[in-house]
């Protein structure tokens, strides 16, 4: 039988995740030029510049990054738009206020 | 383009009289520079190579980061299989050696004390993946209206009610793993490397001592068994980037 864990060599992603955030940063007279731009800046740039070569190598962790972007925020803001459409249109239905017409066309054209 | 040179560093070291099996950034030879026990790993960039002024258009070419962060990379690990090594952040640059020199020198008994700390161990990543989020799918969004509405509110719903479970299995992953490491860190989650479907549910980092890998890679076995085939991915062993202070 094989064996499940998968042994994999390192992406870039998470070669970057450590040599751009950890590793220890010292001051006096060694610089660090990375410190003149913020990592999300540079995690902006990267996006910017190549993001479908930055996908073939797994480097979009950026889509994750709450203070970046994108998808649990815009789920989780898609959900609770949805329940509050949905609740319109229940409600809408039971007390007789119209719906949105366009809407309850569709669904009359379903039933 | 003024040919001016300066000392890229990329980790100290204890012992200082190590050989560093790898080139480094611009295919440069790698030297060690000494104080006493502590030594720095340097090589020569010219300035022009992390001049602050073009940082910003250097750090917008993948490819050229690709390069720059594995040569990096390659260096500090190289030093972590033949000495007690704290990474130091990619692009830190001296003027010469000799402020390196005093670098090393003047480091703090607190800072030894970090390579006590980190001796003998070594940093292992373990990522752990769940079921891919679902998405619109193209029939549900064809139904439109309240139906489609209703049945999305569901999926997402569905989603939130199964994350929240794996999330859970994620976390009890994590503590069996810290319980078998001197040190360990949750680093934040990211999208998926190719040729593994799914969320990432758990990035660790762990700090593992020489004698404790058996276990510990047993013990990662296990939670493969668990959680499904290629669920679970093991990185390293790493130079302890993630566990490296210079606490003063």
């Amino acid at each position: 039988m094989t064996n499940p864990v998968a042994k994999r060599d390192a992406t870039l992603a998470d070669v970057l995740e450590r040599v751009l955030d950890k590793g220890i940063v010292i001051a006096g007279d060694i610089r660090i030029n990375l410190l003149e731009i913020e990592l999300l800046t540079v995690r902006i740039r990267l996006l910017v510049a190549s993001v479908d070569k930055a996908r073939e190598m797994g480097i979009d962790w950026w889509e994750r990054d709450p203070t970046l972007s994108a998808g649990d925020r815009d789920l989780e803001q898609e959900n609770r738009q949805l329940r509050q459409r949905l609740a319109e249109l229940e409600s809408g239905r039971h007390d007789g206020h119209e719906a949105p017409a366009a809407i309850d066309r569709e669904e009359e054209a379903q039933q | 383009m003024n040919g001016e040179r300066r000392s890229y560093l990329y980790a100290l070291v204890r012992p200082a009289d190590i050989a560093i099996d790898a080139t480094g950034i611009d295919a440069a030879p790698v030297r060690i520079v000494s104080g006493q026990d502590i030594g720095a790993v340097v090589s020569t960039v010219s300035a022009d190579t992390f001049d602050p002024a073009l940082m910003e258009d250097r750090m917008a070419d993948l490819q050229w980061v690709e390069t720059v962060a594995r040569a990096h990379d390659d260096v500090v690990n190289a030093a972590a299989r033949v000495a007690t090594t704290i990474p130091l952040r990619l692009g830190t640059t001296s003027d010469d050696d000799d402020t390196v020199r005093e670098l090393v020198t003047d480091l703090t008994p607190a800072a030894r004390r970090s390579f006590d700390r980190l001796q003998g161990r070594a940093e292992y990543g373990v990522q752990v993946f769940g079921p891919a989020r679902r998405a619109t799918t193209a029939a549900a969004r064809s139904e439109g209206g309240a139906a489609f509405l209703r049945r999305r509110r569901a999926e997402l719903q569905q989603d939130e009610v199964e994350r929240a479970a794996v999330a859970e299995q994620a976390t009890t992953a994590f503590d069996s793993l810290a319980r078998l490491a001197a040190d360990s860190r949750r680093n934040p989650l990211r999208d998926v490397g190719p040729g593994v479907a799914g969320t990432m549910l758990l990035n660790g980092a762990f700090l593992i001592e020489q004698d404790e890998v058996p276990a510990f890679r047993t013990a990662v076995d296990d939670l493969a068994a668990a959680f499904g085939p290629q669920r679970v991915v093991i990185t390293g062993p790493w130079a302890p980037y993630s566990f490296a202070d210079l606490e003063p």
